[in-house]
């Protein structure tokens, strides 16, 4: 039984392809178009999920689609109809979207698909529970969604028992912590369902001393629901986020260009604790009310990895499972999983222990690829030389790209298109930062390391938890390493870690070791594979785009390696066009 | 391999100019057209071509003087899909202006008026209450565990 499942029109457009109960394939609409966050149908997703599998849509027996659109205009309309007459400018500016594409998802489904059999429609909370329980390893589970908005939820909680999936609770629209979140990510300067994760890289630079004020807004109760004090938010009638009384409160929003002030900080941190202590209330509540151990986690601000890294720590759950790709591109999985298990009560879908799900190129691919545009390059003989060429360079302070296997599922990179670097020289942020990146200062750099040695090295939770493997928990580097890791250690002290296993990504594994045994430090930094503003690298051209915009050093891609310094050095620079 | 990112030079802006101005003389050639028919105007086909062949040729003028300004030149494919870029510029451009009046009259009729009788009542449509007393903010839901028909359903 094969079941496509799609997510669009919102953010993050992406597509899945479930065989059996497996996925088999999923990327994003973002890495095929390279427009960062596409919301287009996911058509070459879509048709890449077919290639890759040897199908013809005509092998689809279902599709599966991630909310229920019409509920959604619904709660657009009591929006429009709430806000009277303060909502026109919004109603004008959305409503063309609503009437050509999000309203006709069905025929726009059967128009470029080409498919004509069952479409199901799961609700957008639903499908997030769906995207991390179903896949998860728990037989049994609590169940926790918290995003912007999905239909009228916002927060949901309940829980998985047998594949089945219940929803109890949930908070509505327009209460919402993501949207709270996505208000201060404005407020600061960053651009919305973009830079929430600079607002969480930059509160350790502050301290949490605007918590009351945040609370004159916040109203938490003792079971861990919330309401906003809506007269301080512009979001649910207007494009800008932050009301007058945050203004007045909080000072003007920040532009772009403008210095980021200790003012600005404090109010990261401030907001980051909040976060956190919101997060944490609804968890004790859905515990009290599931008395389950296990805990799945989903929706976008599942991605805030450091509030993630706290829940076994300040909670009674003692398993956390979260998917790589937790926020609305996920869905798309959690609509499939959803379909086969509960819809077609074809019992479980397979665990997800890898994120590596996305396109894969042969070594035969790639030569033609450099070998038809005139790309220099020399051919490894074995894993082994690669694996060690790649450590030297790596310990000799070069920057690496690394091009292996078959691409990441969800915003993360883990080591199929990464590249990596020497966490050691204290000098490799400005380094990274001046020849690649071009990233705000204040951000830190990831550190990877092999799963048998994370105990050593972090204060992480033991057994290390799944959601390590995609780099979806902070946890603190341990006091005495943190001078011998200078370029990846937070100014807090804490790592945004990725943790490998040998059978997930054996030569990726293999260069941590070798490294280690270079350097006496089993760690890399480990960063995305792109160029600022665009999404991750996906086909050989990308990558060696990339490199020949960047400063990247060399590129691994497959069995080849491609040096800089042998090719043409002017191609092209990155920075000339990049955005945030 | 060319990665460097091309600049628009002086032919594809002259193209985009003219593009536009094509747009504009259909457009009003349309209107011309429609408004003809329905005896809101009598502006006899003569008159009206040499307006339109003046409208195109200021909007040719103003385009090439504007082209000329840019330093990189480029070649005549450049125009064409200048040229086409900015036909469809032009035409996103009036579907957005037609939008707006059309989009707001509907907000104002459609939505105003519901929304000042539901007011009227007493319906609300969003619940914004805060620190009203009440002692726990969920609402109970049932998601999940619904019939194969639920979930054919778009709502």
């Amino acid at each position: 039984m094969n079941i496509l499942g799609l997510s669009c029109f919102y953010h993050d457009a992406a597509a899945c392809l479930l065989q059996d109960g497996k996925i088999t394939a999923a990327a994003e609409e973002e890495r095929f178009t390279r427009r960062k966050h596409d919301v287009s149908f996911p058509i070459n997703s879509a048709k890449w999920c077919l290639e890759y599998a040897g199908l013809d849509i005509s092998d689809i027996d279902y599709v599966a689609f991630y909310e229920k659109p019409f509920i959604k205009f619904e709660r657009m309309m009591a929006q429009h109809m709430e806000m009277f007459p303060r909502s026109l400018r919004i109603f004008t500016e959305t409503m063309p979207a609503w009437i050509n594409e999000k309203t006709r998802i069905h025929s726009i489904i059967r128009k470029r698909l080409r498919f004509h059999k069952d479409v199901f429609y799961i609700e957008h909370h639903l499908a997030h529970a769906a995207s991390s329980y179903l896949v998860s390893p728990f037989n049994e589970s609590a169940i926790l969604t918290v995003d912007g908005v999905g239909e009228w939820d916002t927060t949901t909680l309940g829980y998985g028992r047998g594949g089945d999936i219940r929803l109890l609770k949930s908070i509505q629209f327009p209460h919402s912590i993501g949207l709270l979140y996505s208000t201060f990510t404005a407020h600061l300067g960053f651009t919305v369902n973009n830079s929430e994760y600079k607002v969480m890289g930059l509160a350790p630079y502050g301290r949490p001393i605007y918590y009351d004020r945040f609370m004159k807004f916040i109203d938490v109760k003792d079971d861990g629901s919330y309401h906003l004090d809506m007269s301080w938010f512009d979001y649910h009638y207007k494009n800008t986020m932050p009301g007058k009384k945050i203004i007045d409160e909080f000072g003007p929003v920040r532009k772009p260009a403008e210095e980021l002030t200790q003012h600005h900080k404090d109010i990261a941190a401030s907001l980051q604790k909040v976060t956190e202590d919101m997060l944490m209330g609804l968890l004790k509540h859905l515990h009290d009310l599931t008395h389950i151990d296990n805990l799945c986690l989903a929706g976008g601000v599942a991605l805030n990895s450091v509030a993630n890294g706290k829940i076994i720590r300040q909670t009674p759950f003692r398993n956390v499972y979260i998917q790589p790709q937790a926020g609305d591109g996920g869905t798309c999985i959690g609509a499939a999983a959803f379909t086969y298990s509960s819809i077609l009560g074809k019992g479980r879908t397979d665990v997800m222990e890898t994120a590596y799900l996305g396109p894969l190129y042969s070594d035969e691919e790639i030569r033609e690829f450099l070998d038809v545009n005139g790309v220099k390059y020399s051919t490894f003989r074995d894993s082994r030389e690669m694996v060690e060429t790649a450590a030297k360079m790596i310990y000799e302070d070069s920057v690496v790209g690394w091009f292996q296997g078959r691409m990441e599922w969800g915003p993360r990179a883990l080591g199929a298109r990464s590249i990596l670097s020497n966490p050691c020289n204290p000098n490799m942020q400005d380094i990274l930062n001046l020849k690649v990146k071009h990233r705000e200062k204040f951000r830190p750099f990831a550190p990877v390391v092999c799963v048998e040695d994370a105990l050593d090295w972090f204060e992480c939770d033991n057994p290390v938890p799944i959601p390590t493997d995609f780099m979806l928990m902070v946890y603190p580097i341990k006091p005495e390493k943190r001078k011998l890791i200078p370029a990846v250690t937070h100014v807090d002290g804490s790592g945004r870690l990725q943790t490998i296993r040998r059978e997930h990504n054996p030569d990726y594994w293999a260069v941590i070791k070798e490294f280690g045994r270079l350097s006496g430090v089993p760690i890399l930094i480990n960063t995305s594979f792109n160029i600022r503003g665009e999404p991750i690298v996906c086909t050989p051209y990308d990558a060696y785009k990339c490199m020949m915009g960047t400063g990247i050093d060399c590129l691994i891609i497959g069995r080849q390696v491609v040096f800089r310094e042998d090719n043409p050095q002017d191609m092209w620079d990155s920075e000339e066009t990049a955005t945030d | 391999m060319d990665f460097k990112p091309r600049k628009p030079g002086r032919l594809h802006h002259f193209g985009l100019g003219v593009g536009y101005s094509v747009g504009m003389c259909v457009f009003t050639t349309a209107v011309y057209y429609v408004t003809g028919k329905a005896g809101i105007h009598h502006i006899d086909t003569g008159t009206y071509a040499v307006l339109a062949a003046a409208l195109l040729a200021a909007g040719t003028a103003v385009s090439a003087a504007y082209a000329l300004g840019k330093k990189t030149s480029d070649s005549a494919a450049d125009f064409k899909v200048g040229l086409k870029a900015g036909f469809i510029g032009f035409g996103h451009g009036i579907s957005h202006a037609v939008n707006n009046v059309v989009l707001s009259t509907v907000y104002f009729t459609g939505v105003g008026m519901v929304s000042a009788a539901s007011k009227a009542l007493g319906r609300r449509y969003m619940d914004r209450g805060f620190r009203d007393g009440r002692k726990s903010y969920y609402v109970a839901v049932e998601l999940g565990g619904g019939r194969q028909d639920d979930y054919l359903r778009q709502f």
